[in-house]
């Protein structure tokens, strides 16, 4: 049986000895998984996510990455298994030129030169920043910063990535093209674990989603099941996903993509 | 009368070879929400700052037509002045802290101690604005401490408590839950009642069209359209982001499967009506 | 206590202590804030910062001035015992008054706390600017702490390891100091734009919340602290 990518097993933290944040959490996503993960602001998702990635250690249970234990792997070790993408994407950049920021991940890990270009430029080409190649990060308007710092995940080449509201700052046509990378990086057999309140995206692309609440999790589902729930929206007829909604509205077979909806919808008008 | 009026107006940003604004011809009236939406880069915050006064002090460029506020140009106006009658939020709610303030009450109330107000004043506004902004349980907290969402609200109440005539809310609700983006929009629509102009600088279209009255299209800096929501619909959507629902209304508009005369949906609420509407004529 | 009170004291105290010469007198008057300090609660801790600044600082006066070091390194014939005690003599002085100084310092810092001091700031007769810009300090290390655990964070993520030799860690550490430069420096435009959008020094006076109000007895202090200062200050010109 494969190992899994990310496993939680019992895992507790708390930032002090009064306020526990979570406790006892149990989980495992599997390589090709694409999982989101959903609750209120301060539920602890973003803590969950940087005891995923080493960066915080567990007060007691064992988490781990791709084989690796993260409370005695060491950070080196643990980059080449699993990649994070912050909220906050200016926390990361520490370069003056867009491509060596790009490569900053790959030269640290040790590749020779052939190797990091070869994949600053794939990584550039697919979030589009192939002409931005020699600018200074802090140059790009707010979503070419978020797809920088998503070339930078694609050069760090991991099995499991972990995205922290990846699309917040993105406009429409930004939007499309980080799906159309996540749906390649699924076939490509790579684990996605995400943080989004846009609840639409969690729907269009999770297999599962996990609701953090309380410290534990409170359900593990499908989107339709998860999502309806007052703890992440209000509770009404269209609630999210709305593209389900409206077809039970419509009372047209229930869709999760656009294109089948609007087959489903030519029909209907005959 | 107009409280910001521009005609034919445009900026370009010093260092830059094309205009980053051009052809803007608005006015923003006492009371009124206005939504400006547009994809990434295409010059939004160059205009919120435009706005607040920042030209060309803190953002050095050269303008031409005409932008007003009260008909006095909005270039070359002293900032901190201004401040007592525009106010802006910008996108990174960090960005907006003084870093002088112990703690998230201080910080609001810096902004009313610098207008010399009197000690009990300043009390009642900054329990006022914090009360508004769901913000009250972080008043003892330190500023530095905050998380996106925390800093953002202190921010739109640091905004409030000046209580400017005009407020200018730069993606201000990025890192706010739906829900909660939705109950605050609410409170700051209620506000302009009283006669407070609101100016939404959106990438969200759900968000801009259920407040806004009128949206302005920019796309690479040009004014496109200035219209209401519906009207704009169309085309804002091959720009910005929208909920599932609408996309979906957009496609079939797009590929005629409509009805001339129904009006596209501007939320998810109203979309189910506005099919049926299509469907059953 | 107001924080000015302190700090007034101090000045009269520091000119005291240029004006004393003997050793003697200099211990009693460093025996006074020392006492003071150590009957404050939490003075054993502000007493310890003081020795781990004052000890060293005697160990390596007495060693240069002493001429052991000079003895050490050049091999010269050791020195008789009393030039010895002579050459330390103003060496001796002059801890003491760094000592004084220090204590004075340490024991007004245990009378007020930073949030004090700025609200004191922004209460008094000086410009809006200059308060910000003794202020703002007061905050700036826990910004900083802040912002380097935040950047180290993001760096970890990416394979930086803190536990790396030093030989390792000179390139990792550009990673680390760089965005914080970079975040500080593009902060300083921000922060001033920041402040004008809060209407900062758009009026001539601003008022601040919960100032700290000098007691009767604290204005005397520093009336007295002032007149002091004047008088020590005048006995340098008349001996």
């Amino acid at each position: 049986m494969a190992e899994a990518a990310l496993s939680f097993a019992s895992v507790s933290f708390a930032w002090d000895a009064v306020h526990p944040l979570l406790e006892g959490i149990s989980l495992a996503i599997e390589p090709n998984e694409c999982v989101a993960l959903v609750g209120r602001n301060g539920a602890g998702k973003s803590t969950l996510f940087k005891l995923a990635c080493g960066l915080l250690k567990p007060a007691c249970g064992r988490i781990g990455v791709g084989g690796l234990d993260t409370a005695k792997a060491r950070a080196p070790q643990l980059a080449r298994q699993v990649a994070l993408m912050f909220q906050e994407a200016e926390r990361q950049i520490c370069q003056d030129r867009v491509a060596t920021e790009v490569g900053f991940a790959p030269r640290l890990a040790g590749f020779d030169a052939g190797e990091i270009s070869r994949r600053v430029t794939h990584a550039l080409e697919v979030t589009g920043l192939s002409d931005r190649g020699g600018s200074h990060p802090l140059d790009l308007n707010a979503g070419e910063r978020r797809m920088l710092t998503l070339a930078s995940l694609i050069a760090q080449d991991t099995a499991l990535i972990l995205l922290d509201e990846p699309t917040r700052d993105f406009d429409a046509p930004q939007l499309e093209c980080f799906e159309a990378w996540m749906s390649a990086a699924r076939r490509d057999g790579r684990a996605i674990l995400f943080i989004s309140h846009d609840l639409d995206f969690v729907a269009r692309h999770a297999s599962r989603v996990l609701h953090l609440s309380g410290g534990s999790i409170v359900a593990n589902g499908t989107a339709d099941e998860v999502l309806r729930h007052p703890d992440l929206q209000e509770m009404v007829a269209m609630a999210a996903p709305t593209l389900p909604a409206l077809c039970r509205a419509l009372d047209l077979p229930i869709c999760t993509d656009l294109d089948a909806f609007e087959q489903f919808w030519r029909k209907c008008l005959g | 009368m107009a409280l910001i009026r521009c005609e034919h107006a445009s900026l370009t940003r010093n260092g830059a070879l094309h205009a980053t604004l051009s052809g803007l011809s608005f006015d923003i009236t006492a009371g009124e929400t206005l939504a400006v939406v547009g994809g990434s880069g295409t010059g939004k915050t160059t205009l919120a700052c435009w706005l607040a006064g920042w030209v060309p002090h803190a953002m050095q460029a050269t303008v031409s037509g005409v932008a007003c506020i009260d008909d006095t140009p909005l270039a070359g106006q002293s900032v901190a002045r201004l401040a007592e009658r525009v106010q802006l939020v910008q996108a990174s709610p960090y960005a907006g802290l003084t870093g002088c303030a112990f703690n998230v009450a201080a910080e609001v109330a810096f902004g009313p101690e610098n207008l010399g107000l009197p000690e009990a004043e300043i009390r009642t506004r900054v329990a006022a604005a914090l009360e508004l902004c769901e913000a009250s349980d972080l008043s003892a907290r330190r500023p530095a401490s905050l998380s996106g969402g925390e800093a953002q609200r202190v921010a739109i109440a640091a905004a409030l408590v000046m209580q400017p005539q005009l407020l200018l809310l730069d993606e201000a609700f990025s890192r706010l839950a739906p829900a909660a983006a939705g109950r605050l929009l609410a409170r700051l629509s209620a506000l302009t009642r009283n006669g407070m102009a609101l100016v939404l600088f959106e990438k969200q279209f759900d968000l801009a069209a259920r407040a806004a009255s009128r949206i302005l299209l920019l796309e690479d800096g040009q004014q496109q359209l200035l219209d209401t929501p519906a009207a704009v619909f169309d085309r804002a959507l091959d720009h910005v982001r929208a909920c599932d629902a609408l996309r979906a209304a957009q496609r079939a508009r797009r590929a005629g499967l409509w009805r001339d005369g129904v009006l596209p949906p501007l939320d998810a609420a109203t979309a189910p009506a506005r099919f049926l509407d299509v469907l059953h004529g | 206590m107001h924080p000015f009170t302190g700090l007034a004291l101090m000045l009269p105290a520091s000119l005291l202590a240029l004006r004393l010469a003997a050793p003697d007198r200099l211990l009693v008057l460093l025996a006074l804030p020392l006492f003071l300090l150590l009957s404050r609660p939490q003075g054993w801790k502000r007493f310890r910062q003081w020795c781990a600044v004052l000890l060293p600082l005697a160990l390596g006066m007495l060693l240069v001035h002493g001429r052991w070091l000079d003895g050490w390194v050049s091999g010269t014939q050791e020195m008789a015992t009393e030039n010895r005690v002579e050459a330390l003599l103003p060496v001796v002085r002059l801890w003491l008054r760094v000592a004084i100084v220090l204590a004075c310092a340490l024991l007004w810092l245990s009378t007020t706390t930073p949030e004090r001091l700025m609200r004191a700031l922004f209460a008094s007769r000086l410009p809006a600017g200059a308060a910000y810009l003794l202020a703002s300090p007061l905050l700036l290390i826990e910004q900083l702490k802040a912002r380097l655990a935040a950047v180290s964070q993001a760096q970890a993520a990416r394979g930086v390891d803190v536990h790396w030799s030093w030989f390792k860690r000179w390139r990792s550490l550009l990673a680390l100091t760089v965005p914080l430069v970079v975040w500080t420096l593009s902060d300083v435009g921000e922060r001033a734009a920041a402040l004008d959008s809060r209407a900062f020094r758009s009026r001539a006076r601003r008022t601040t919340l919960d100032a700290p109000v000098a007691a009767r007895w604290e204005r005397a202090s520093m009336a007295f602290a002032a007149l002091s200062a004047v008088l020590i200050a005048g006995s340098f010109i008349w001996p």
